[in-house]
């Protein structure tokens, strides 16, 4: 018979099983959770840390990972990838540390171009019998003429392609978003302020300081003219109004230079701001100090950029799984980290990864749905494009 | 005694005579017909196609449509006359700078001569985009420096500098327009005997009346063929009135056809570019013939002949350094001011005027960089060798044509003169389009010259053989036969000929083409822009352009900077090598 002491003794140890095993499974809880940050390359780990994520906002990472084998062995045969999209060499360099990370054996050939060369030049080639890269990105509208040459391949079998939403990808699985895009103002702090910021895409046309010259259009209405065309309570009647009155009434600046270039400057006090401009490049030159904002009048135009899969190109399993991965939640914070763009991961869209998120929530949020811009943005180059080449009338 | 002349016996049994075409003559011929005249055919196919794009294309699509659309458009006849305006004005502007510039330089005691030879040149290493943005920067009528300190000295109320004009693009397009007119005009100069001056100082004439009436005179087809070169170059360009017409809808045709092919809200329109393109080979047409004219009469302007000679200065004597100053205005608004306006912004984190807080700004990091871009090395290497093979080949070919243009009776000789040419007018985007659709071509029999470095070399050396054919065969013209046939009397080959007697004094010329081509490939960036296909063909005029259209106007300031900076000791190094050379050449004639 065991003595209370001994009893005790014992209950304790029970006591003490019991809560070492209790430890033990509260630790394998944590364990598995915390499985991803533990197996996570350096790269990424650095990234969670300089974003100041929890590495449990990668949970479901091994999943969207795990690819056939057959794929893995593919690529390692393959051996390169050759990528043309709108990031800038370096932005591509730092989102890609993961990857390159975790698929050592593929060695990168990224080129960045204007759409002649990164968008049409590959379908010449393509139609020629030449493919001159294995991923597109920033389709856009060449979409229709790639499909009809049937250039395209179906990523649908690709783990994550469903990561993204419907209306961000194609159905028939020849595109899929890659990222966010809001398209609004940026503008010069020192010039402009904030109480004289539009409201409204109309308040532009109203207000008597973006005229003459102190506003500047670059020649992208596709990116936020075509976003409200499409929106209830605007449509065709409002965007026959209103892009013959930016051009007329405002009299803008019209430049040839890039979105990107515009911002520059904006900085400049070249003119009070730019449209359309993108966040993440405002964001680079407030982070350096430049004097410079970004701005949404409502509604928000959303757009995404286009990601597709050339069809036959000599590297189709590391094209695979690259991207793969870049649709992954790793993936995607990786392009977040590289260069401020808002992830399209149906998780990811969220206000941690915006810019500015205080321009765009709570707004109404004009998203251009690809099929209806396919049907409107022919109207609305009717409209812009006859405008854009004579410059603004009335000029001297 | 008879007297047997076993020299001219050995000539007339193993040397072909100038006068009979030899097959040398044949290869230079088909060659260049092939370079020019494929892409050529190319273009006109073009201009007719209806088809989407150039792979699509089908001899069952074509139609008239594309010039129905381009000559019913009235804007089309706008672009017209603002083309006619600009390049006419741009061309006076140029060649009246850079005529006196090169009196000056050539045949007078101006000081630091040697200094400001290397420095107009310098002007040609700037790409042009990079330029006109320099003088938005200075004289834009809201942020240029210039406008605004301006205003604030004299309290003005409004710019006294507008760049964004007709006017504005006029005065940018001239300066930079001087180099390349400088370097033509320089070698008539240097190898002009004075002769003929000495004879008109003799006979009491002043030194401006002299060059007016005399040196002026024999310079006139010299002068003709760089005013018909530059009036065509103008036309090609496109980087001024791209960034200083665009904003204002000030349009040439260089930026309408830009625009055709990349409108951002619709397909490229490739036929439209291409009949666009088709005024500009009929414009070559006229102005070659126009050339053909002026040279057909070349006798008569002989200026180097048999007779030692060295050059004779005039003497300036009080407008010594007035002169010198002027020179030196001209040298700080075509390359100094902006050339500081590019270092200053390549120190900046983002463009700003100048500032207490601007300088406080300022750091390596741009530099830095540049240093850390991808692929630096490999692009390093493509843009060496991209130089080197087309300034050597734009040489050895220019020299060959105009040897067969100039100095034989070879019945294509006008043909080719005016193939040689024609590339000139046809706007770099149209030809390296029409380029690219031939590699395409060529592709499909497994060459593989499309997305290699040679593609891109080819596209250079087709365009600068007008100019390199130019320079050459008005140096040519200078020599006279004499000395040709002094050298066959004596038993030399051919080849010989070409190699002691012309070689040695054309050489001043070769370095010309040399220099100007390798500084003009450099900061091109339409050809291969086109033809880039990836690391294997990327080139610094790539590189620079595309961070350019992301923005980075710092980063392309300080790569700016750096490319100056090696292109002037570059340019140093071989005026000094050039003119120790020619001062040999001129003691051992035996002067």
């Amino acid at each position: 018979m065991k003595t209370i002491a001994q009893g005790a003794t014992g209950v304790a140890t029970v006591r003490r099983w019991t809560q070492a095993a209790a430890l033990a499974a509260g630790l394998a809880v944590c364990a598995a959770l915390a499985a991803p940050a533990a197996e996570l390359p350096k790269a990424t780990q650095k990234m969670l840390k300089d974003l100041k994520l929890d590495p449990g906002i990668l949970s479901g990472l091994d999943k969207e990972l795990d690819v056939p084998q057959a794929w893995i062995e593919g690529a390692r045969k393959e051996g390169a990838i050759r990528v043309s999209a709108t990031w800038d060499p370096g932005q591509y360099r730092k989102m890609m540390a993961a990857f390159e990370e975790r698929y050592p054996f593929i060695k990168h050939e990224y080129l960045r171009g204007s759409r002649q060369e990164r968008v049409m030049k590959p379908l010449i080639a393509f139609q020629s019998g030449r493919i001159t890269t294995d991923l597109l990105g920033g389709i856009g509208a060449s979409f229709a003429l790639f499909k009809d040459a049937g250039a395209l391949e179906d990523m649908r079998d690709l783990p994550t392609f469903n990561n993204v939403p419907v209306g961000m990808r194609d159905e028939g699985g020849l595109w899929v978003g890659q990222r966010l895009r809001y398209w609004c103002m940026s503008y010069n702090t020192n010039l402009v302020k904030k109480a004289d910021l539009p409201k409204t895409w109309n308040d532009l046309l109203t207000n008597p300081i973006w005229r003459n010259g102190h506003l500047a259009l670059s020649n992208r209405p596709n990116l936020w003219i075509g976003n409200l065309w499409a929106l209830d309570g605007y449509g065709e009647t409002w965007g026959r109004d209103y892009i013959p009155r930016l051009f007329n009434d405002v009299k803008p600046q019209l430049r040839k230079e890039g979105n990107n270039s515009m911002v520059a400057l904006v900085i400049a006090g070249e003119f009070l701001a730019a449209v359309p401009s993108a966040d993440y490049r405002t964001k680079q030159y407030v982070e350096k100090g430049a004097p410079v904002a970004w701005h949404c009048p409502e509604p928000v135009p959303l757009a995404i950029s286009e990601l597709s899969t050339i069809k036959g190109n000599p590297h189709p399993f590391a094209s695979k799984l690259w991207v793969n991965w870049f649709l992954s939640k790793e993936g995607q914070i990786a392009q977040y980290y590289g260069d401020l763009a808002p992830p399209v991961h149906k998780d990811l869209q969220t206000k941690e990864f915006l810019p500015f998120p205080d321009e765009i929530v709570g707004k109404k949020i004009a998203f251009r749905d690809p099929i209806q811009l396919e049907r409107d943005l022919p109207k609305v180059f009717d409209i812009w494009n006859p405008l854009w080449e004579r410059g603004t009338k009335g000029k001297k | 005694m008879s007297v047997a002349t076993p020299s001219l016996s050995r000539f007339q049994i193993s040397l072909p005579r100038i006068g009979v075409p030899s097959l040398w003559h044949w290869i230079v011929f088909v060659v260049v017909l092939l370079l020019v005249a494929t892409p050529l055919l190319f273009l006109v196919l073009g201009s007719f196609s209806t088809a989407r794009l150039p792979s699509e294309f089908s001899l069952t699509d074509l139609s008239l449509a594309n010039y129905i659309k381009v000559w019913s458009d009235p804007g089309t006849y706008a672009v017209f006359t603002n083309t006619v305006i600009f390049a006419v004005g741009s061309t006076f502007v140029g060649l009246v700078i850079a005529s006196a510039l090169a009196w000056l330089v050539e045949r007078t005691d101006l000081p630091f001569k040697i200094w400001i030879y290397a420095g107009v040149p310098m002007t040609l290493v700037m790409p042009g985009m990079l330029q006109a943005m320099a003088w938005v920067l200075l004289s834009s009528p809201r942020i240029g420096f210039i406008n605004v300190a301006l205003m604030n000295i004299f309290g003005l109320s409004s710019p006294p500098f507008n760049i964004y004009t007709l006017p504005g693009m006029i005065f940018i397009e001239g300066l930079r327009a001087v180099p390349t007119a400088f370097l033509m005009l320089v070698p008539l100069l240097r190898s002009m005997d004075p002769a003929l001056e000495e004879a008109a100082a003799t006979s009491g004439a002043r030194p401006w009346s002299s060059m007016r009436k005399v040196t002026l005179g024999l310079m006139l087809p010299g002068l003709m063929a760089v005013m018909i070169y530059q009036f065509t170059s103008v036309l090609e360009g496109f980087e001024v009135p791209g960034i200083l017409g665009l904003p204002t809808g000030i349009y040439v045709f260089s930026t309408k056809i830009y625009t055709v092919l990349h409108s951002a809200s619709a397909l490229p329109a490739y036929g439209e570019a291409n009949a666009l393109g088709m005024l500009y080979v009929l414009i070559a047409v006229v102005s070659t013939y126009l050339y053909s004219r002026v040279i057909g009469k070349s006798e008569r302007y002989t200026i180097i002949t048999g007779k030692g000679y060295r050059p004779k200065l005039s003497k300036l004597g009080f407008w010594r350094w007035p002169a010198f100053i002027l020179v030196l205005l001209f040298i700080s608004l075509s390359v100094i001011i902006p050339f500081a306006v590019f270092a200053y912004v390549s120190f900046l984190p983002f463009l700003q005027a100048p500032s207490a807080k601007a300088f406080a700004s300022m750091s390596w990091d741009n530099y830095a960089t540049i240093m850390h871009t991808e692929q630096l090395g490999h692009m390093l290497w493509n843009t060496l060798i991209m130089t080197v093979s087309v300034a050597t080949g734009t040489v050895v070919l220019s020299f060959l044509i105009s040897l067969v243009v100039v100095r034989s009776r070879f019945w294509g000789r006008k043909i080719l003169d005016q193939m040689a040419f024609v590339p000139h007018a046809i706007p770099g985007m149209v030809m390296g389009l029409a380029l690219l659709w031939i590699y395409l071509q060529i592709d499909k029999l497994d060459i593989g010259l499309f997305g290699s470095i040679w593609s891109i070399v080819i596209a250079f050396i087709i365009g600068y053989i007008s100019y390199g054919t130019r320079v050459m065969n008005a140096a040519l013209l200078q020599v006279h036969k004499d000395l040709e046939d002094a050298a066959k009397m004596s038993g030399a080959r051919q080849w010989r000929v070409m190699w002691r007697v012309f070689c040695p004094l054309l050489m001043p010329s070769m370095t010309g083409i040399w220099i100007w081509t390798i500084l003009h490939v450099i900061r091109a960036a339409g050809k291969p822009l086109i033809l880039a296909d990836g690391s294997e063909n990327e080139v610094l005029a790539v590189v620079i352009w595309n961070m350019w259209d992301q923005g980075y106007v710092e980063a392309v300031g300080a790569i700016g900077t750096i490319l100056i900076l090696v292109m002037l000791a570059f340019t140093l190094l071989l005026r000094v090598a050039g003119f120790g050379r020619s001062a040999h050449i001129q003691g051992a004639s035996g002067q």
